[in-house]
């Protein structure tokens, strides 16, 4: 039964896959916020989860050195880091570890509903394992995390401007981010 | 990750119905896999080869960006730069490739003639190049998840070895020819489908346990197709005209659906959300994966030859004779088409969905297809004579 809910919930969620930019999620320090949070901003956003061990830092690493790479032109950008397993990450762990990488990266979390609408806005996939077979919530206390790995580009009014594919690193980033940014 | 060119139609005598049958590694089996660990972990290299044609400077270690395409008359690779879509360079290889794959994670290039017993591997980083003495005429080659290991297929069995230390770890043997070679996609089973039967040999990979399943009613099947979220195991049975669904987390048959005529090889978007399907007489269908429904029926076009999704999984493309069918996977919008001079041999979808590059049949140009704008972009001359195969360490798609 709870294979069959979850499917429903993402079967539902996919229905919806065209609808622009909403979330609503929780900031370590802040509370809720959504994608009106950070006004005039452009948004750079990825998701993944902490323990990741290498997809998910590549990318952030790739996203702070895009900002660096854009200097003063990054003063238009807010990057963030929202977390596909809620199970286990927690706001204020992901919002530590976001701010290793770039002291302006928020890291994000919610409760399952509110990670499975995001990702659905994001048009982003995420499920668990367990040695290979998919599970489902609630979770065991050991499995694994699989998601997509793209970073998206939003402008201040939440509209998809571009996604970029894991591995595009910071310098072709920024160069990509550049052509959209005032 | 693989080409469907294995997709097999043979009209099968065998009535057996579905089954699974699950069985551990006997003492046996266990005992021969050391044996083979014993045997064969010993370098077994021929000396490395300095390739004089490349700008060493070069570093092909970004999978998501370099394309390699190769030449079925020479042994020559054209590098192409799908950030810029250019041509960037051209390798020089010991033989001419029949097979390829690329590691992203170590930045080698893995490719075998599918005539001798070798296996060779070109360093992205240092260009230089060896080979491996195999026992066996690699037919196929897979990649692990980690990027080190390295399934090869050959007449009756599969070998598993570590290109870059060249190292042969073991074999995995009493296998019927043909068959296909995949990993799901945490590398966690290595599934290999024996395409005259459907009998499908599940290795896992941690602890070699191997177990079997039967996909169809046991007369020929497609290549399988895994879900990149493994849950499902699709194969094609052109003699019932029939995809069968496997639901490999319940265990169980999940679905068959049935068409007009053999279906090619099934594909799943990477988000694995949708089953793409088309038929020799021209009937195609998007199928909600989870509900097995059909979302979409169209009618693009005969005899398919590649099927490919993009732009973060909302656009399918369907190669037909002469054209390129592009349609919206959830929305009932017209199709688009755009016809093609020359018949495609490879497609590959780049990692961030925009793009599809293609190898072209008597062109030495490759193909540039903008999915997300639905639009051709101009071609990239590769100097090749005959572009063919196409491999890069990161793509799109996964498990094709």
């Amino acid at each position: 039964m709870r294979y069959l809910l979850f499917a429903l919930a993402l079967m539902a969620a996919e229905a919806q896959a065209d609808a622009e930019l909403q979330f609503s999620l929780h900031q370590d320090g802040v509370g809720r916020v959504t994608q009106d949070s950070w006004p005039g901003q452009y948004l750079l956003l990825t998701v993944g989860y902490l323990s990741c061990p290498d997809v998910c830092p590549t990318t952030l690493w790739d996203m702070a050195s895009a900002m660096k790479i854009l200097g003063q032109r990054a003063e238009h950008i807010t990057p963030i880091f929202i977390s596909i397993d809620p199970h286990r990450d927690t706001p204020a762990n992901i919002a530590r570890y976001a701010g290793y990488f770039d002291p302006k990266m928020k890291g994000l979390a919610g409760d399952m509903n509110q990670t499975k609408a995001v990702a659905t806005a994001l048009k982003a996939t995420f499920g668990y394992s367990v040695e290979g077979r998919p599970v489902y919530p609630p979770l065991p206390d050991h499995y694994e995390v699989y998601h997509s790995a793209y970073v998206y580009l939003y402008d201040p009014q939440h509209r998809l401007l571009d996604v970029f594919g894991y591995g595009t690193g910071g310098d072709e980033l920024a160069r990509r981010i550049a052509q959209y940014l005032p | 990750m693989f080409p469907c060119r294995r997709f097999l139609i043979r009209r099968g005598a065998a009535l057996l119905s579905f089954y699974f049958a699950c069985s551990v590694i006997s003492p046996v089996q266990a005992a021969t896999v050391e044996r083979a660990l014993a045997m064969r972990s010993t370098s077994i290299a021929s000396p490395v080869v300095e390739n004089p044609l490349v700008d060493t400077s070069r570093r092909y270690d970004d999978g998501a960006r370099w394309g390699f395409v190769t030449d079925r008359q020479s042994k020559r690779v054209a590098v192409i730069d799908t950030f810029n879509n250019t041509h960037a360079d051209t390798l020089e290889l010991a033989v001419i490739p029949a097979t390829l794959v690329v590691s992203d994670i170590q930045n080698i290039l893995v490719y075998a003639d599918n005539k001798t017993p070798k296996l060779y591997v070109y360093d992205l980083i240092k260009h230089s190049q060896w080979a491996l003495d195999l026992d066996l005429v690699p037919a196929d080659l897979a990649f692990h998840e980690d990027g080190a290991t390295l399934a090869i297929s050959g007449e009756d069995r599969v070998v598993l070895v570590q290109p870059l230390a060249k190292k042969y770890l073991l074999e995995i043997d009493d296998l019927k020819s043909p068959f296909s070679i995949n990993f799901d996609a945490g590398g966690y089973n290595l599934y290999i489908t024996e395409q005259q039967t459907g009998l499908t040999h599940v290795w896992r990979f941690h602890d070699a346990r191997r177990s079997q399943l039967q996909l169809g009613n046991g007369g020929a099947v497609s290549e399988i197709t895994l879900s990149p979220d493994s849950r499902m195991a699709l194969v094609s049975q052109p003699s019932e005209n029939s995809v069968v669904i496997w639901d490999l987390m319940m265990k169980e048959h999940f679905k068959t659906l049935t068409f007009d005529s053999p279906a090619w090889r099934p594909y799943v978007s990477s988000d694995s959300n949708h089953i793409i399907l088309a038929t020799e007489k021209g009937k195609e269908y998007v199928v909600d994966s989870w509900s097995g429904e059909v979302l979409r029926a169209l009618e693009i076009g005969k005899k398919p030859s590649a099927i490919r999704t993009g732009w973060l999984e909302t656009i399918g493309v369907i190669e037909t004779k002469k054209k390129l069918s592009v349609f919206a996977m959830n929305e009932d919008t017209p199709v688009r088409t755009f016809p093609i001079v020359n018949k495609l041999n490879e497609l590959v979808v780049v990692s961030d969905s925009k793009s599809l590059f293609a190898t072209q049949e008597g062109s030495s140009q490759v193909m540039v297809f903008d999915i997300r704008n639905g639009k051709m972009l101009p071609p990239v001359e590769t100097g090749l004579i005959q572009p063919n195969l196409m491999a890069m360490g990161l793509t799109n798609t996964i498990c094709h």
